[in-house]
């Protein structure tokens, strides 16, 4: 089996679902707030922290949470053992083990990166 | 996009009133618990609230379109809501109150399912004798009429 190494594991999930959250309300605004004559200052604050975070993730990780991107979601939360992107459950091994930091964090199912909950995410 | 669809007759509030932007929201959110969009409202308004603080969608002209992509929401939704004059004040920084306010619902899961809806609205309210015609309206027909008239995009 291949991995990106290194494995994407909590804090890169964690920026990519922050950068992805961040993206999502940018292209909101530019729509709400496209014929305003003086549109929030806010934009521009979301556009210099997309840029910064960008900046402090793995290309390789960055490169595929694009690609996912371009399709919809590249990052979704882990409820309850269930991927809340492809509803699809998590194999408990394969959760064990991305607890371990032993697999990447990625749903086996859709491929998306998999922020796993804290009760699931702990380490033992 | 067919708007009947999305917007039942329950889904328009006119009328409304409230002290606070908490309050307006729970009013808002509460005919899309009612019809199962929303699973848990205090949650949803959570994730309302928590998108506010990002940058509002107060617009301007008295409108504004909260919003939130929420685990606890099914399915897309919207709810439309009327104020009569002086509004409820909505953005803290805001000069203005609103009166005319959109809600929408966006699943966790397809969380860009709602910007063809956001590129129809905007296109709508930017027509200022269709949101005279809506803020005139006295009856949730007589808003779904108005919204169904309009093209909205596929």
């Amino acid at each position: 089996m291949s991995h990106l190494e290194p494995f994407p594991v909590r804090t890169t999930v964690n920026e990519l679902l922050r950068l992805q959250e961040l993206e999502l309300i940018l292209a909101e605004s530019r729509i709400i707030h496209a014929s305003a004559s003086h549109p929030p200052t806010a934009i521009r604050q979301i556009e210099a922290d997309i840029a910064s975070l960008r900046a402090g993730i793995p290309m390789a990780h960055l490169r595929r949470y694009d690609r996912l991107r371009r399709s919809g979601l590249g990052v979704a939360q882990e409820e309850g053992g269930v991927c809340t992107a492809c509803h699809l459950s998590v194999n408990q091994g394969d959760l064990i083990r991305m607890r371990r930091g032993e697999m990447a964090w990625t749903c086996p199912h859709c491929a998306r990166f998999l922020l796993l909950t804290p009760a699931n995410a702990d380490s033992p | 996009m067919d708007i009947k669809t999305l917007l039942p007759r329950s889904h328009v509030l006119l009328n409304l009133q409230a002290d606070n932007r908490r309050g307006l929201l729970e009013q808002l959110a509460l005919p899309m618990q009612e019809t199962g969009i929303v699973a848990n409202l205090p949650r949803f308004v959570d994730d309302v609230e928590r998108r506010e603080e990002q940058i509002t969608t107060q617009i301007g002209r008295e409108l504004a379109i909260p919003h939130a992509r929420s685990t606890v929401v099914r399915r897309l939704g919207i709810t439309i809501g009327l104020a009569a004059a002086p509004g409820i004040p909505f953005h803290p920084g805001a000069q203005e109150n609103c009166r005319t306010f959109f809600l929408i619902a966006v699943p966790a899961f397809a969380p860009t399912a709602h910007l063809t809806l956001l590129q129809g609205l905007v296109h709508f309210i930017n027509d200022a004798r269709r949101m005279e015609k809506l803020r005139a309206a006295t009856t949730p027909t007589q808003v779904l009429n108005l919204l169904a008239a309009y093209k909205w995009p596929a």
